[in-house]
């Protein structure tokens, strides 16, 4: 059996393609049920700011974001003990988990210093604000991880800036529907591979 | 110089299962229907194919039952991956002229 370059070049070219399909894969079944959480405690936290006024709202957004951040912390938790089971090897679950811990670090020093450089925001700002980092933010994930991803964080940015404009009264309610809702959707999708 | 080219992993789709199975971790399997899904080809097409890999102790394939429904599970084997690491190795020397 005789393999010309060519076909050598075709067939490495079809073993990176098959990696990178299996890894896609992988990110959506790991991703979705991030989005569906932050969706359904956008959801809930809007819903909730809508209905109770200023006041309800920023309790109700600090509740939610403590629930969110323990969760978000369990569900990557749970994926470093599936690679542990799968057999990755201890080098590749450390950067896994030195990932998110970067990640986490990143998110944390960003909030804060565009605070300050923008100086006090309403609550519809900052609602607006916060939601569009994370849209973009999925629509660069997408980039490298798939076209799913980048398809999320478009028609949820899209849906927040669209809100922004021309929703004035119920705008939180507008982000829990089309926000939390374009998020839990997203995941749902994202799982369906 | 390498060895030469394996006959049975170098087959387009026989490839792709490889790879495919390879990006897993050690002891973690694939679902028959997923497979499928990232190969994009038919049940009968990859069942054909898996059956061959598995003649030749290139993959491990594990039928159960969950509930009620069966399922059908593939791992590469520690061969399977001996195997596809010396054909890269095989097809790098190609590509460079080696």
């Amino acid at each position: 059996m005789n393999i010309s370059q060519r076909e050598a070049g075709e067939a490495l070219d079809a073993i990176q393609a098959a990696d990178q399909r299996v890894m896609q894969m992988r990110s959506y079944r790991y991703m979705g049920p991030f989005l569906i959480l932050w969706g359904v405690i956008w959801a809930i936290a809007n819903a909730i700011t809508d209905f109770s006024g200023a006041a309800g709202g920023r309790r109700a957004w600090s509740i939610a974001t403590v629930v969110g951040i323990a969760a978000t912390l369990w569900l990557v938790v749970r994926i470093i003990i599936e690679r542990r089971k799968a057999g990755d090897s201890p080098a590749c679950r450390r950067r896994i988990g030195n990932r998110f811990t970067m990640m986490g670090i990143a998110v944390w020093l960003y909030f804060p210093a565009m605070y300050l450089v923008l100086g006090p925001l309403t609550g519809r700002q900052t609602n607006a604000f916060i939601s569009l980092f994370w849209a973009f933010a999925y629509m660069v994930a997408g980039a490298w991880l798939g076209m799913r991803l980048f398809l999320i964080g478009l028609v949820t940015a899209v849906a927040i800036t669209a809100g922004f404009l021309f929703v004035h009264q119920h705008y939180p309610l507008w982000m829990a529907v089309f926000g939390g809702g374009s998020l839990i959707l997203g995941g749902l999708w994202l799982r369906k591979i | 110089m390498s060895a030469g080219p394996d006959e049975v992993i170098h087959q387009s789709t026989r490839l792709r299962i490889v790879s495919s199975l390879n990006a897993l971790g050690a002891r973690e399997m694939m679902d028959f229907g997923q497979l499928k899904a990232v190969l994009e080809i038919t049940d009968g097409n990859l069942a054909t194919h898996l059956a061959a890999l598995e003649k030749a102790g290139y993959v491990q394939i594990s039928k159960d039952f969950v509930g009620k429904k069966p399922r059908t599970r593939v791992a590469l084997t520690a061969q399977g991956r001996r195997a596809l690491r010396d054909h890269v190795t095989y097809l790098r020397s190609v590509l460079e002229g080696i």
